[in-house]
């Protein structure tokens, strides 16, 4: 059940925003370092979304999820949560360019997937893994992470079914969309964390902003 | 001295404010939450140091920089950005910027960058 206890204010929604805004940036700045590439960003978004209701609120955002390509990586600590780096359909292709510089046809069909998943594992790696650590780094909170692993969109509702997240809470949303310059290239980031996760994020909010 | 903090976060507004105001009490501030606004205000008040976010709603930072140094060739614009890719960088500074900070700003690197545009100014008089 979500009450006004879990609820964040503007200013605690807009220092999360900000939160979000220098993370990517930086982890932005850290892949466009390795891959050699300009990342656009665009401002971040916040939403306080029910727990049942955040497969729907994605396939909202993104055009043809069920056939995204996905990674999830969940944290827990003095945050639990998830984050989802998401592409759309035939972008993992297009990622592994970035890494080669001979075509990709060369390699076989299951070679391709294999690499397809490791390319897509280390952009999020370096994406969700800097990202997130920055945003609780700057809220002077700890967190652990478990590993990395690729879904389809199809299997994003079972990933909630599965996890502790409970469908009447209340999850806050943290994305943001980018693109890749001169490529036709664009992915969304969200990070989604749970109710219990709330207390501990407006104490931290209270002292990133001096309250 | 007249400073203009230009940023769509209120909060980010907020921690630029207490850091210059720590500096000098007696700093006038004014604050857009968007390029469009900045602009306006740098047309009426002409701020001796404007500090500029970039990823904004309605003008974005890149767009600002580039109407207020068509405004002032001489505007002291400080970006101030999450974006710290060195091709945003290059961008800003080919438009016009003076310096380009990554947010958040270490107290005395803003310090720092305040005397030197004071030296700059005193010494141009």
């Amino acid at each position: 059940m979500t009450d006004n206890a879990f609820m964040l204010t503007d200013m605690e929604l807009d220092a999360l925003r900000e939160t979000m805004n220098i993370s990517f940036g930086s982890a932005a700045a850290d892949l466009a370092d390795i891959m050699d590439i300009f990342i656009q960003l665009t401002v971040p978004s916040i939403s306080s979304v029910d727990v049942s209701h955040l497969p729907d609120f994605v396939n909202r955002e993104i055009t043809d999820f069920s056939t995204s390509s996905v990674v999830q990586q969940k944290y827990d600590g003095d945050f639990e949560g998830m984050a989802f780096l998401i592409f759309p359909y035939g972008n993992e292709k297009e990622l592994i360019s970035y890494f080669q510089d001979s075509d990709a046809d060369t390699f076989k069909s299951d070679q391709l997937i294999d690499l397809e998943k490791e390319v897509l594992l280390e952009i999020s790696n370096i994406l969700i893994g800097a990202c997130i650590g920055r945003i609780f780094e700057m809220l002077n909170s700890r967190i652990s992470y478990q590993p990395p692993q690729i879904l389809s969109g199809t299997d994003f509702d079972e990933s909630f079914v599965s996890s502790e997240l409970v469908g009447n809470d209340l999850a806050i949303t943290m994305n943001t969309f980018f693109s890749f310059e001169d490529r036709n290239t664009k992915g969304y980031l969200i990070l989604i964390n749970s109710q219990n996760s709330i207390p501990h994020l407006k104490k931290a909010l209270a002292k990133f902003i001096g309250e | 001295m007249k400073l203009l903090i230009v940023d769509d976060s209120r909060a980010a507004r907020m921690l630029i404010k207490s850091i210059l105001l720590d500096y000098d009490s007696g700093f006038e501030l004014s604050e857009a939450e968007n390029g469009a606004i900045a602009v306006d205000i740098y047309t009426q008040e002409r701020p001796d140091l404007v500090f500029l976010d970039l990823t904004m709603p309605v003008m974005d930072g890149y767009e600002a920089l580039e109407k207020i140094i068509k405004i002032n060739s001489e505007a002291v614009v400080v970006v101030l950005t999450a974006d710290i890719q060195q091709k945003s960088i290059e961008r800003c500074m080919s438009l016009g910027a003076y310096r380009v900070l990554k947010k958040l700003p270490n107290k005395e690197v803003v310090y720092d960058l305040i005397d030197e545009i004071k030296q700059k100014s005193t010494e141009s008089v």
